[in-house]
């Protein structure tokens, strides 16, 4: 497969996609780290969520350089879904520059369930190592 | 509600991002490889950026329901890197003047900004 370089992402086209299922080994992986989104169940956590979100995101820009560096996040919670749902995230290319010699690049991700609905919708800004 | 968000509070070890590592399938080395690192602009090892933003959603968590997260929008940016040894507290405090806005942020053991951005509900 190819490198996905800077080079290699066009503004507005779509980067990928990738389809995540948060089980209950994945939740419990999480609860060692923060105990306290316990009180979220059946739901998914927020914040495990957001990690899901950059499962998918990572999984539809691969394979990618090393050494990328995560310089700012938006994020939209539209819903909870329950622990054991598919979800899909859709990342788009929506900006990119070179400034200051770091190859600056913003992704839009929209993570929806198996009904299509919406569930967290995002937008991440990287300094992309190659 | 308070204009202050409860702060809570996370140690930064290896084995706290290598655990966060397998929970997002990042395996970035310059999360997990000394030597790679070292040779980056961040020279050093750092944890994922998307962990202290989860620390926020706790803060944010213990503030709000869940009916009330569904409707907010958080929009931040990582200022500093965060290393092992380091410890990390997310907090925020609602903007005067604006009482949907919060300012959030998380800062390190030196009262260094990690993370600094907003939280917005009714979005």
């Amino acid at each position: 497969m190819t490198l996905r370089t800077f080079e290699t992402f066009d503004i507005g086209r779509p980067a990928g996609e990738a389809t995540e299922t948060v089980d209950q080994a994945a939740v419990d992986r999480w609860l060692e780290l923060f105990p306290e989104d316990r009180k979220y169940l059946p739901t998914v956590p927020p914040a495990l969520l957001t990690a899901t979100m950059m499962r998918g995101y990572l999984g539809a820009t691969s394979p990618r350089p090393p050494g990328n560096v995560h310089a700012g996040q938006y994020l939209a919670l539209r819903e909870l879904p329950k622990i054991g749902a598919s979800l899909t995230t859709t990342v788009t290319c929506v900006g990119k520059e070179i400034k200051k010699d770091n190859r600056w690049i913003e992704f839009r991700a929209e993570m929806r369930d198996a009904a299509g609905r919406d569930i967290l919708a995002g937008k991440i800004t990287l300094i992309w190592a190659a | 509600m308070s204009d202050a968000l409860p702060e809570v509070t996370l140690a930064v070890d290896q084995a706290a991002i290598a655990k966060y590592a397998a929970i997002t399938n990042d395996f970035n080395p310059i999360h997990l490889d000394a030597d790679f690192a070292a040779k980056t602009p961040m020279k050093g090892i750092i944890a994922h950026g998307t962990m202290s933003l989860g620390l926020l959603w706790q803060a944010l968590g213990r503030a709000f329901d869940p009916a009330e997260l569904s409707r907010l929008a958080i929009d931040i940016r990582f200022v500093r890197p965060v290393r092992i040894g380091d410890t990390v507290t997310a907090g925020g405090r609602r903007r005067e003047g604006d009482p949907g806005v919060h300012d959030i942020w998380v800062r390190n053991q030196r009262n260094e900004a990690v993370i600094e951005g907003t939280a917005r509900r009714g979005q």
